[in-house]
């Protein structure tokens, strides 16, 4: 029976490799992610081992609660230069020196980051002390002095500086210039991680890029003798209370934990999206196994008749479907690695790891990948198997029908029910608010989705009729087309499926995003009572001073102003997002709805609340919260006041509690003051286009900042959105080329079995035209089934997702854009008219003497 | 097409000049027909016989332009078939010949009107419905229009090949094996169908057969052995043919 399956699989090559690629493509993108991440994670995990190489000890500020990663991480207050002082007076202490971890990004000739790649921008400072200074020099020599610096070789590359260039650079002040006196250079990349450094002699590196002339960290080196973990114990002896001491190993596995978090996150991303490819390849699998199944029924008969067993049956289809499974998962590695490898140079063309560094391939990810392709391909190949070996010995003396379709009334009865459920589910989760309702609609889709597959085969005929009218404009190819589509219901619906898969996620992502999009719009133009915003383009990393704020409050032209603030603080035991802002000014610029207390003129003692807090925590004015600053000191602080909503504030569905700006300049570290963005109301009587002149001459000095009237606002936000959708549907295009796959395989197989029918129609006058355009009509008609199906789920789970936030953000708009739904459709056509080149090729170029005589 | 209208040059409708056709190339060709001359009168039910092998059915499908000669050439009406590519033998098979198959003869999706108009519905013409009407009242389908081929016998479904072949009035039509597949009484009704055709309307009919009964409903029979026309006749009974085909070894 081995051989019988083996020659199965050689006999149709062209099915075996259409199937095969089908898997490979969703198990090389599995594969791929865990060797790019696992190679970028390897490449940090030598940066930071490199970095920590020479010190023993690091003496910091003690975070004062844990903050999430994707909050930034724990913010630790900053610590005193003296610090550095007291380390040196420990016993066992070879050399301390401060470390200046601040933000200093060099600009090009236009005032632009010479450093675009979303790494960060280090302003730092040279100690002079070989063991703690993690890069040489390469060029030039060490600054000295107030004004002299050195910047790593990326950077002096990017911006084309030579040694004896003066060179503008953006700290949290504003810009200043400095001398280039020298090229540094960090192990052999030459980089950290596409990271860009500046640095200074120590003093000069505090006066220039600290905001209150606080340092972040001490790295200490110990004497010959003493160990890193007695180290620690001695400095830690001598340490007051708000800092501590982690060895350098310590140090180095934090930060590799850190990076780790975020690869890790970024692989489990990435894998979900392999997932959907797979779950559109075991669609197609199935669907290929099943049709093939069909058309070799005389064949297997013939094998019961001869005397195989059921058993031998079923396991020579387990073997077909294990070999292409295996084949295809050993293609999916090798294209999934050396597609890592390839953006992984790509990536390295930006800083990030080194280029052409070894691949790491995790055992893992062999493993994973030849398991889940060959165990996917065998599963879905049981069903067809089992039917398969249940096919009777009578069976091969019988004229074998393709159109005998038996459409079970229990399958009719679980889809119906399946689809009850998710309907209601959906409902459910629409009507209602909260978490449970967003997983309950989103449960709904699901459960819908699969509902759909289930009654495939009774929803395909009737939607066949429909979609296929307008083929009739095509005669009668159009027609013939149509009724193949509709001749074998579980076929198509089967195909149908792999693209609905695909389709129903991009719409429902589509709508989520697209109306996130237009409620944010929506609130700009109802909350938003400013004239002008300025935010920097820095990745969304907030880098504005927050004294520009104060600087433009000070203007004639403008009548209001605040900037907005975003940091993680404990209250009442629990972490919160807490966004500072100018209260004496808010109202002015925002609109957070009814307020209740005297917001405006708040305390930094005091907070603002909104409605939902103060209804769910059971706060009113003057209740009294305990909260914790990033600095350590235990405080109580007032609710000051009510208001409606702060999404504007927050410009999503947060923005619960507001503080004063007061707070983040004196209990937030340097980096943790500074302020996304800042929104201005012109004075009475002054125009937006006056108002913007002069808030673009107060901005000059912050490199990237852009102002932003209302109209740009909006527009600057659905670029945004364009972007994200890109890259979602990027993602999602693998599923849908699988889909697309599919629909050629089904195609493929459906012209081979025709082949007499194909003939007869040459024979009786259909011309080549007419034959490939019967399977195009076939096609569309196939892929818009998929796309249409998709659609209507996604719409419908979309906005039931959507839906759930309406109490969230009350300006919540749903949007299915038309321009998005015919794009979807005209791709579908696209997709549709594409998938049928091979096999209308075929049948337009089959022989018809040997179609109308084969036996 | 209204072929009888139009003038006619001959009483020949096809003709083989020196037909020869290989199959395979070099040491391994067979040869399937050896310079045969042939020419197929108008009007007339001639049939095609001969043993396994012999070439009746490369002959039938080289007249009909579904497969190319060697070398040699035939013509159909006044047309060369070795000067038309593909395109324009198709159109040539849509308006001019008819064909009727052993089986497998209509699509499994079409309704058996649909399959008999099918080739002027590709031509993308309105069938005309007289003659249609007429052709279905012969081959006695009136309640049987509307069903698919699946809801059909054996022998309806050929007769529902035999009304698709006559609908388009073609210059001439080609049966393979028609009653191959088929019982006795449906075969005799089929064989009568074409008869009647011949008689009534002087349609033109190329049937191959190895079926001596079959082969005396024909006006004249060819014999084929080895590639090569051996014999003929007239007015054939199936006595006859018999004895002729015993003469020849098949």
């Amino acid at each position: 029976m081995l051989k019988v399956a083996l020659k199965n699989l050689l006999g149709h090559k062209f099915r075996t490799l259409f199937t095969a690629v089908a898997v490979a493509l969703g198990v090389g993108f599995m594969s791929g992610t865990f060797v790019l991440t696992d190679t970028v994670a390897a490449s940090f995990d030598t940066i930071f081992t490199e970095a920590n190489a020479g010190i023993d000890a690091v003496v910091r500020g003690q975070a004062a609660y844990e903050a999430a990663a994707v909050d930034g991480g724990d913010q630790r207050p900053d610590i005193d230069p003296a610090v550095a002082d007291l380390v040196r007076q420990v016993d066992g202490v070879a050399a301390a020196e401060p470390v200046v971890a601040s933000i200093g990004s060099v600009l090009d000739d236009e005032g632009d980051p010479l450093n675009s790649t979303g790494a960060p921008s280090f302003g730092s400072n040279w100690t002079g002390n070989a063991a703690i200074d993690v890069f040489e020099v390469e060029e030039g020599r060490a600054p000295e002095g107030a004004t002299e610096a050195v910047v790593d070789t990326l950077t002096a590359e990017a911006g084309d500086l030579a040694v004896g260039d003066p060179f503008r650079v953006q700290t949290l002040k504003g810009v200043v210039e400095l001398d280039l006196v020298g090229i540094i250079r960090f192990g052999e990349s030459g980089n950290l991680g596409g990271a860009s450094f500046v640095m200074m002699a120590t003093p000069a590196a505090i006066e220039t890029f600290t905001l209150d002339g606080r340092i972040q960290n001490v790295s200490a080196v110990a004497e010959d003798g003493v160990s890193e973990p007695e180290l620690v114990r001695r400095i830690t002896a001598e340490l007051p209370d708000g800092l501590e001491a982690i060895t350098a190993a310590e140090s180095t596995e934090e930060a590799e934990e850190g990076i780790g978090s975020f690869v890790a996150t970024f692989q489990v991303v990435l894998n979900s999206f392999a997932a959907i490819a797979l779950l559109a390849g075991a669609f197609l699998i199935y669907n290929t196994f099943g049709i093939v199944i069909g058309q070799r029924v005389r064949e297997l008969a013939l094998l019961r008749a001869l005397g195989s067993a059921r058993r031998q049956v079923l396991t020579s289809v387990v073997v077909e479907s294990a070999v292409v499974g295996l084949i295809a998962s050993i293609m999916g590695l090798v294209g999934g690695i050396a597609l890592a490898v390839a953006l992984q140079s790509a990536l390295a063309t930006t800083g990030l790891g080194e280029a052409g560094a070894v691949p790491v391939i995790a055992p893992r990810t062999i493993v994973a990948s030849l398991l889940v392709g060959t165990t996917i391909s065998v599963l879905c190949a049981l069903v067809p198997g089992w039917r398969a070996s249940r096919v009777p010995p009578v069976a091969a003396l019988r004229e074998a029908s393709v159109d005998d379709v038996r459409r079970s009334p229990i399958r009719l009865a679980i889809g119906l029910a399946v689809a009850a459920a998710g309907v209601a589910f959906l409902v459910v989760g629409g009507v209602g608010t909260g978490t449970d309702a967003v997983a309950q609609a989103a449960l709904g889709t699901v459960v819908i989705f699969t509902a759909v597959v289930v009654l495939g085969p009774y929803i395909v005929p009737p939607l066949t009729g429909l979609l296929g009218l307008p083929l009739r404009l095509f005669g009668v190819a159009g027609t013939l087309g149509r009724d193949n589509a509709r001749r074998n219901p579980k076929r198509s619906a089967g195909t149908a499926s792999a693209l609905m898969l695909s389709v129903t996620l991009i719409t429902f992502i589509a709508v989520f995003a697209l109306s996130f999009g237009r409620s944010i719009n929506a609130a700009t133009d109802e909350y938003f009572k400013g004239d002008l915003e300025v935010v920097t383009s820095a990745f969304g990393f907030p880098s504005l001073s927050p004294d520009l704020v104060d600087d433009l409050a000070g203007q004639d032209e403008v009548a209001a102003v605040t900037g907005v603030q975003r940091g993680i603080v404990e209250i009442d035991g629990d972490t919160r997002p807490v966004y500072g802002v100018r209260f004496s000014d808010v109202l002015d610029v925002f609109d957070l709805g009814e307020v209740r207390g005297d917001l405006a003129s708040l305390a930094p003692e005091q907070i603002a609340i909104d409605d939902r807090t103060a209804e769910e925590e059971g706060w009113a004015i003057g209740t009294e919260v305990p909260v914790t600053y990033p600095d350590g000191q235990p405080t109580t602080v007032t609710v000051g006041a009510i208001y409606g909503s702060g999404g504007i504030v927050a410009q999503n569905s947060d923005g619960r509690f507001l503080v004063s700006d007061q707070v983040f300049r004196d209990r937030f570290p340097g980096v943790g003051q500074l302020v996304s963005r800042i929104d201005v109301t012109a004075a009475q009587g002054v125009g937006v286009e006056e108002l913007r002149q002069v808030v673009e001459a107060r901005t000059e000095s912050f490199a990237g900042a852009q102002v932003r009237d209302r109209r740009e606002i909006k527009a600057a936000n659905n670029r945004q959105l364009t972007f994200t959708l890109g890259i979602f549907f990027a993602l999602l295009g693998l599923a849908l080329v699988i889909g697309a796959l599919g629909v050629t395989i089904t195609l493929a197989l459906s012209v081979f079995e025709r082949t007499r029918e194909i003939g007869l129609l040459r024979a009786v006058g259909a011309t080549r035209r007419q034959m490939a355009g019967a399977i195009t009509g076939e096609s569309i008609i196939l892929t818009m089934l998929g796309t249409v199906l998709g659609l209507a789920i996604g719409i419908a789970g979309g906005i039931a997702v959507v839906r759930t936030q309406r109490a969230e953000l009350d300006t919540l708009r749903i949007s299915v854009s038309p321009p998005f739904v015919i794009g979807v459709l005209v791709l579908a056509l696209l997709i549709g008219m594409g998938a049928s080149l091979i096999p209308a090729w075929r049948a337009a170029r089959m022989d018809v003497l040997k179609a109308v005589t084969v036996e | 097409m209204s072929n009888a209208a139009a003038p006619v040059a001959s009483a020949v409708v096809a003709r083989a000049e020196q037909a020869t056709k290989y199959y395979g190339r070099g040491e391994t060709a067979v040869l399937a027909l050896a310079e045969v001359d042939v020419a197929i009168e108008r009007g007339r039910f001639t049939a095609i016989m001969g043993p396994s092998g012999s070439g009746k059915s490369t002959l039938m499908h080289c007249l009909a332009g579904l497969d190319n000669l060697t070398s040699g050439r035939i013509v159909l009406g006044d047309t060369d078939l070795s000067t038309l590519d593909d395109k324009a033998l198709t159109l040539l098979r849509r308006e001019q010949v008819g064909f009727i198959f052993q089986a497998f003869n209509l699509i499994p999706t079409l309704t058996a009107e649909e399959n008999i108009t099918l080739p002027a519905l590709l031509g993308g013409r309105e069938p005309d419905r007289e003659w249609l009407d007429r052709v279905v009242a012969t081959v006695d389908l009136g309640d049987r229009l509307k069903h698919r081929p699946s809801e059909l016998s054996g022998g309806q479904q050929q007769r529902v090949a035999v009304a698709r072949a006559l609908a388009q009035r073609p210059q001439i039509i080609f049966a393979d094996e028609p009653t191959g597949n088929l019982d006795s009484r449906a075969s005799t009704e089929i064989l009568g169908f074409m008869q009647a055709a011949v008689r009534d309307t002087g349609q033109t009919i190329v049937m191959v057969t190895h079926e001596p009964s079959a082969a005396a409903y024909a006006d004249r029979v060819l014999f084929l052995n080895d590639g090569r026309i051996v014999d003929e006749m007239q007015d054939p009974t199936e006595e006859r043919v018999l004895d002729r085909l015993k003469s020849l070894g098949g």
